[in-house]
């Protein structure tokens, strides 16, 4: 065998143990919650900010071109603590959902909802961009969720 | 919006899914295995009691709601009829249906368990009185619902089964329980696996384990022949 392609094997299956390594950190570790699709989920059109429980809500966030509905255009205020349940859909074409310094990290797609949780343990600002071309106004698609 | 509706529905139908509104499954890889908080909760009778106090005997936890128009009415009824039909003797489980409703109170449960005739025995039916300790217990049993409404509520159609220690060692999915489902959780609550049971769990690490080993075989023996 070639040493070249020796090295590229041993490289590629170190990336593969380490990729391994930090998924099982991930889950097991950080007890991070994987972004999901919910192919069942029941669909809805409109956004929303709703208490569950004890420091507890859901927000059903609609993406459309070019802003976030999330019962509030583009702002929500949570306490700080909150565990947020997200779903997430869009209006229109495919757009992103990711919220800065979480694991939040989605896609909206019309017809579909995905879905993730969070908790909100530090107060500040979090922003909210799309992070999937959409057309024109996309750069100016983004929103904020405030921890007070 | 109609038109996505539909081309949701009939790829739900493509996927297997029967039915809309089943919410978020719970991570089994994190749960199994766990502890429940000591959890306290009101029966319908009026009682008052712990998790720690059904020790000694599997239970199966059955998170339900009273004000639920279709799923929960069948999984208790299923629940009740596969409980005659197996027959078991009355030390060897407990059920206990709760509601994971925060707004709803053993009244709701009370009207909810005559109205379904859910009377089976070691069933008891119940609500937890503080939020905080229904969603610490929702946490550990990973059971997610959906706000619809306030009347609809959707949510994953399951029983969990903890051993004799309050341990949750199986999950049972669906929304009709059969005698046989019951059975076999409570077999593996009393720590009674198949071969199969023991080790299913281990094939994905011992794939990988495979692949790894063969890629580090070929490497080496490439070695040898330059």
């Amino acid at each position: 065998m070639d040493r070249f392609e020796k090295r590229a094997m041993a490289l590629a299956l170190s990336l593969v143990l380490m990729f391994f390594g930090l998924v099982v950190y991930a889950a097991k570790g950080l007890q991070a919650d994987l972004p999901t699709c919910l192919p069942n989920a029941r669909l809805f059109d409109r956004g929303r900010l709703v208490e569950i429980g004890p420091n507890r809500y859901q927000v059903d966030a609609v993406a459309f071109m070019w802003g976030f509905d999330m019962g509030t255009l583009n702002q929500i205020k949570l306490p700080r603590g909150a565990v947020v349940d997200f779903y997430v859909t869009s209006r229109d074409v495919v757009h992103g959902y990711h919220i800065d310094k979480t694991l939040v990290n989605l896609k909206a797609v019309p017809g579909a909802v995905t879905y993730s949780r969070v908790k909100f343990d530090r107060a500040g600002e979090y922003q909210i961009i799309c992070h999937e071309y959409c057309g024109l106004g996309h750069q100016n698609m983004a929103g904020k969720v405030i921890v007070e | 919006m109609k038109a996505l509706r539909l081309a949701g529905y009939l790829l739900s139908f493509a996927l297997g899914c029967p039915a809309f509104g089943q919410g978020v499954p719970p991570n089994l890889s994190r749960v199994l295995g766990t502890q429940l908080p000591d959890v306290k909760f009101v029966d319908t009778q009026g009682r008052a009691f712990t998790l720690s106090e059904l020790k000694g005997r599997p239970v199966i936890l059955s998170p339900i709601y009273a004000g639920c128009p279709s799923a929960c009415i069948v999984i208790s009824r299923s629940v009740n009829k596969s409980l005659s039909r197996l027959n078991l003797s009355a030390e060897t489980y407990t059920v206990l249906s709760f509601s994971f409703d925060p707004k709803e109170t053993v009244a709701d449960m009370k009207s909810f368990q005559q109205k379904h005739q859910l009377n089976a025995r070691n069933w008891r039916i119940a609500c937890v009185p503080d939020d905080e300790a229904l969603f610490q217990l929702l946490d550990a049993i990973d059971f997610r619902f959906t706000y619809v409404s306030e009347q609809v509520k959707d949510h994953p159609n399951l029983l969990v089964f903890l051993d004799s220690e309050g341990v949750i060692r199986h999950y049972e999915f669906g929304l009709e329980f059969t005698p046989e489902q019951l059975a076999r959780g409570l077999r593996i609550a009393r720590g009674e696996y198949t071969l199969w049971e023991r080790v299913s769990d281990w094939i994905f690490p011992i794939g990988a384990l495979g692949v790894l080993t063969t890629g580090a075989w070929i490497m080496l023996t490439g070695r040898r022949r330059q």
